[in-house]
């Protein structure tokens, strides 16, 4: 640890941290002594982190427009809404335990792409923090190639239909920076029993314990109200975040559906899809 | 699903623009519509005259309130009923030459049809006048129709109140006739009664109780006069009676005594020769014995033997006889008096009887009779003021009416115009669709507002997002965007290109 504090110290210039602006305060400086080593502390975990995630493989990077194929959201585009609502979550979820990773389960109630995308996105944001990586489980059939030009990718479907694949290989890079994901691969089921198998408890257990710190996973899962067995993925989440369609859904069904939602662990609902008002009325909605 | 007043503004804005196809195409086709209709619409043109109506008329002051329809006249009821009848219509159609005679086909019961509903007939400022309005494609002919119309009614009105007058007056004369009648009757039967009421001699109440009085007057002096008599009567019997007695008792007396005293001296006479015992003497004095019974019983007065007895000679006796045989004519004649005065005295109770009834029956025949007489007089005075509202009416001078404004050459089409069938498409298409969009909102149970899953579900909203896009999404919208705007704007054009049709076809 010491060590690794000492390398961080280089890096950063320990000119810097000086505390010499403060030797003639007043006040007993033991305090503000600690506090500054806390956050020495913070600054050479995340240099470590740092110097880690930048050894990860980055074999391609997205440009825009692949990006935006992949509905990731970039500055400036027509998603300002979203982008500033996700940022917003992952500093909710990350100042909640700083240093630590978590385990996201994004579901929704009744199906839309729509989840799919704001998991994938999640994710995205997560991984735009240079000290953090980001893993994107898709647990169901999703229409993103985050992994770039690779042919029939093993996938978590594979991982469980056929037992004989190594974990590590069920990873891979995105185009994205920082960021992986186990696609949810071509294996075909005929229901949604895979989710309560035990080799999907093997992958999640083995997930989350590979990068315990720094890494945040985003669980993709399929709508809760329509797949019974997405109540299982509680256990495994950290964090519950609900994506509920606009003016889809009754109340009645949501509560039915939240029912199913570990409560303590559920962050918040998004209403998503709302309409897209653009000039005199969008300045009249607010 | 309602909230408050804010989240439901902010949902609806936010449905309108959800449901934004659906607005866009309800908008077109509605404005659309309308001014399709409205293409297809004629123009029509009104025109009107008014006729100043005034019920009260100069004349009808003079003839004081006599006539009873004066002022009963309920305008628009007169007037629907004119104009709406088949008479009017039918005369209207020949001064229009649309038949020569009468309404015999189908397609004059079409035009009739039509006349009837482009008339229209209102009753303004205060009842006080008439508007007589017809409407037509073509001016002139409204015109026409209105002026016509208006002719027709003055005239339908003016015969309207003749026969209104005729028939008052009729039956105001058939009254009189009717109490002309009963008056006749009634006066007939008074007379009746009075001359049968002379035939029975039944007089006045007061009459009758004063002979009543009087007769019972004369009935007790004659009953007081029987009492008299009877006593004087039985007076004068007993003294009769005393004075015979008495006479015969003496004569007999007188005669006993006589006999005795011959018997006595034949005894004396007797004895001188015989003896006692001489059957003669015996004899004798058994004669001597009777007589002296004799005369014993005559003083007790048993024997009423009259026998032989002079009576008449009595002077006495004579008199008193005369006296109770005028006596006794004169109770019989008293008695027979007494009979009939009380016979008389009945008689004449009953007449009072009857002459309280008939004064009840008199009394009612009277007055049945001047009842009959005040309303046949009044009648009278009413028939004579019906005949001269009549005559009024005749001469059309019972009715203030006058046409107040000729009808006129309308310039400008009335009613719904090309111009208001497209500005009702344009407002009506974009209120229609805002109306069921926000119809829709309120029964719409589907979740669309965060501050309701905040407060009903207990949860963290962490925020309200479009659907996440790409390029490719916002080209599509965009496309569907231009392809809506189009669809309005082609909307416009067509609405445009209607109205210049319209125009040129005019």
């Amino acid at each position: 640890m010491s060590d690794s504090f000492g390398r961080a110290l280089k890096k950063v210039g320990g000119s810097a941290l000086e505390p010499t602006g403060y030797q003639d305060s007043r006040h007993d400086n033991t305090i503000m002594q600690r506090r500054f080593e806390y956050e020495d502390g913070i600054i050479v975990r995340s240099v470590e982190a740092r110097e880690q995630i930048a050894r990860m493989a980055q074999p391609f990077v997205f440009t825009r427009d692949q990006l935006a194929e992949q509905h990731i959201i970039t500055m400036d585009d027509a998603n300002a809404e979203a982008q500033l609502l996700l940022k917003d979550l992952r500093n909710r979820i990350t100042l909640t335990r700083p240093g630590l990773g978590a385990t996201i389960l994004v579901t929704s109630i009744g199906r839309s792409m729509q989840s799919a995308y704001f998991a994938r996105n999640l994710a995205a944001v997560m991984a735009g923090d240079e000290n953090r990586t980001s893993l994107l489980i898709e647990t169901h059939t999703t229409d993103g190639r985050l992994f770039g030009e690779i042919e029939h990718p093993a996938g978590l479907s594979d991982f469980i239909g056929k037992e004989d694949i190594q974990v590590s290989t069920l990873i891979h890079p995105t185009g994205i920076p920082r960021m992986r994901v186990i696609p949810f691969g071509s294996h075909e089921f005929m229901d949604y029993e895979y989710l309560r198998s035990t080799q999907m408890r093997i992958l999640v257990k083995d997930v989350t314990r590979r990068y315990p710190r720094e890494r945040f996973i985003v669980m993709d899962a399929p709508p809760v109200d329509q797949v019974a067995d997405v109540e299982l993925l509680n256990e495994y989440a950290d964090y519950i975040v609900l994506y509920l369609p606009y003016g889809k859904e009754s109340e009645a069904k949501i509560k039915r559906s939240l029912g199913k939602l570990d409560q303590d662990k559920l962050v918040g609902t998004v209403l998503g899809g709302a309409p897209r008002a653009k000039g005199f009325l969008s300045k009249l909605m607010k | 699903m309602r909230y408050s007043v804010e989240t439901d503004y902010k949902l609806f804005l936010r449905n309108l623009v959800q449901y934004r196809w659906f607005a866009t195409i309800l908008f077109c086709l509605t404005a659309l519509a309308f001014t399709v209709a409205g293409f297809f619409v004629k123009n029509t043109y009104s025109s009107y005259s008014t006729i100043l109506l005034d019920g009260q008329t100069t004349i009808a002051p003079l003839i004081g309130s006599g006539d009873p329809n004066a002022q009963a006249s309920d305008w628009s009821k007169v007037a629907e009923e004119i104009l709406q009848s088949r008479k009017t219509m039918t005369k209207l159609m020949q001064a229009m030459g649309y038949i020569d005679d009468k309404i015999e086909t189908q397609e004059d019961e079409i035009l009739l049809s039509r006349l009837k509903a482009n008339t229209h007939v209102y009753l303004e400022g205060n009842g006080k006048i008439l508007r007589i309005e017809h409407t037509d494609a073509d001016p002139f002919v409204a015109k026409e129709v209105a002026s016509k119309l208006t002719d027709i009614f003055i005239d339908a009105t003016h015969g309207y109140r003749a026969a209104e007058s005729e028939e008052a007056f009729e039956f105001i004369d058939s009254q009189v006739d009717a109490y002309h009648k009963k008056l006749l009757e009634a006066e007939d039967r008074l007379k009746k009664f009075k001359t049968q009421k002379l035939e029975t001699g039944a007089s006045t109440e007061t009459a009758v109780a004063t002979r009543i009085a009087r007769l019972q007057e004369i009935l007790d002096q004659s009953e007081l006069d029987l009492k008299e008599a009877i006593i004087k009567r039985n007076s004068l019997d007993r003294q009769l009676q005393t004075e015979v007695r008495t006479t015969v008792s003496l004569g007999r007396q007188s005669q006993y005594v006589k006999r005795l005293e011959a018997l006595n001296d034949e005894l004396a006479k007797l004895r001188l020769t015989y003896h006692e015992n001489y059957p003669d003497i015996v004899n004798i004095k058994h004669q001597i014995e009777d007589v002296r019974r004799q005369i014993e019983a005559e003083k007790k007065g048993n024997s009423m033997d009259l026998a032989g007895i002079d009576i008449k000679s009595n002077e006495v006796y004579q008199d008193l006889r005369l006296q109770l045989g005028q006596e006794e004519t004169r109770i019989a004649t008293l008695q027979t008096r007494i009979a009939e005065t009380r016979a008389i005295i009945e008689q004449e109770r009953k007449k009072g009887e009857l002459v309280n009834e008939s004064d009840a029956q008199e009394a009612e025949l009277v007055r049945d009779y001047n009842v009959n007489k005040k309303l046949y007089e009044d009648l009278l005075k009413r028939r004579e003021a019906a005949r001269v509202s009549k005559e009024i009416d005749d001469q059309h001078k019972g009715l203030n009416i006058k046409v107040d404004a000729a009808a006129f050459l309308p310039r400008t089409p009335s009613g719904f115009r090309f111009i208001h069938f497209v500005a009702g498409g344009l407002i009506f298409g974009t209120l229609l669709p805002i109306g069921l969009i926000y119809l829709y909102q309120i029964v719409d149970t589907s979740v669309k507002s965060p501050e309701l899953i905040q407060a009903r579900l207990g949860l963290n909203v962490l925020g309200t997002v479009p659907d996440i896009v790409n390029d490719s999404d916002l080209k599509a919208i965009g496309r569907r965007d231009a392809l809506r705007n189009s669809l309005i704007w082609l909307t416009m054009i067509t609405i445009g290109v209607i109205g210049a049709l319209r125009v040129m076809g005019n």
